[in-house]
């Protein structure tokens, strides 16, 4: 236990950080950065050295970001049929991004907004990768290790995220 | 002119370190897991008094269950010349 504590320490705020940028709400970063590490505790002995440690835990940071946003996308699904049942409302569905990133000063915190709603209309690849490079600071090889993806793979994936999110301005 | 897609705004988001409690939360689920592995115990001695049920429920409906029990029970009534039927007169 005391070896899992100090992979905690080393990388907890790795974790928490990417969770914050990737899910924008400090609850939901907190719950899937616990998962992270129960998971990391799960399958520690697993770990092959085959990449480094911090690799193998933003691979599972990753998959544990990206399963929730599945799960959190099911939920509105099903809110939308009961609300196919519920009283007419005349009103349009919008969908402001409710941030609440301690990491974002208060005078940053509409511009990161805004771009946060835009990225989060983008493909769940194509947002990982985005926030790894600008958020994380990560190469694109090191992309490529965590999201199991070639170099040029991840590049090309950086690339249509930006057009993509060109497209959503013009 | 600043592009409205401009990606630099993100460089201003600060890291932030994970919440002290965070901890104690993960530690807490992994006992939680723990636990729950362990419950095969629990399966055993349910199984284990489940066994011992089906045994006796057997033990009492098996048919000659209790020959031994008979046996002594007709003895003693040839022993103290006694009817075997529950006729009180003789016809």
């Amino acid at each position: 236990m005391s070896a899992f504590k100090d992979i905690y320490r080393n990388h907890s705020d790795m974790v928490y950080n990417l969770c914050l940028n990737y899910l924008q709400n400090k609850e939901d970063a907190e719950d899937v950065t616990q998962l992270v590490f129960v998971k990391v505790y799960q399958q520690l002995d697993k770990f092959q050295g085959k990449s480094s440690l911090k690799t193998w835990i933003y691979r599972i940071a990753v998959n544990q970001c990206l399963d929730h946003q599945k799960a959190s996308k099911r939920k509105k699904r099903f809110g939308v049929v009961r609300s196919l049942f519920a009283e007419k409302e005349d009103q349009k569905e919008v969908t402001p991004i409710e941030m609440n990133h301690p990491g974002v000063a208060l005078e940053d915190k509409e511009a990161v907004s805004r771009i946060f709603s835009l990225i989060n209309q983008l493909a769940p690849k194509q947002k990982i990768a985005l926030l790894l490079k600008t958020t994380e600071g990560l190469s694109g090889k090191e992309i490529g290790e965590v999201m199991n993806l070639s170099e040029k793979a991840v590049e090309s994936l950086l690339s249509r995220a930006r057009s993509n999110l060109k497209k959503m301005l013009s | 002119m600043k592009q409205p897609y401009d990606l630099e705004v993100l460089k201003k988001i600060q890291q932030v370190e994970a919440p002290p409690h965070l901890l104690e939360r993960v530690e807490a689920s992994i006992h939680e897991m723990e636990e729950l592995v362990s419950t095969p115990r629990i399966w055993l001695a349910a199984a284990a008094v489940l066994l011992l049920l089906l045994l006796n429920a057997w033990l009492v409906t098996a048919p000659n269950s209790h020959p031994i029990q008979e046996s002594v029970a007709s003895e003693l009534v040839e022993s103290l010349d006694m009817s075997l039927t529950n006729q009180f007169y003789s016809e």
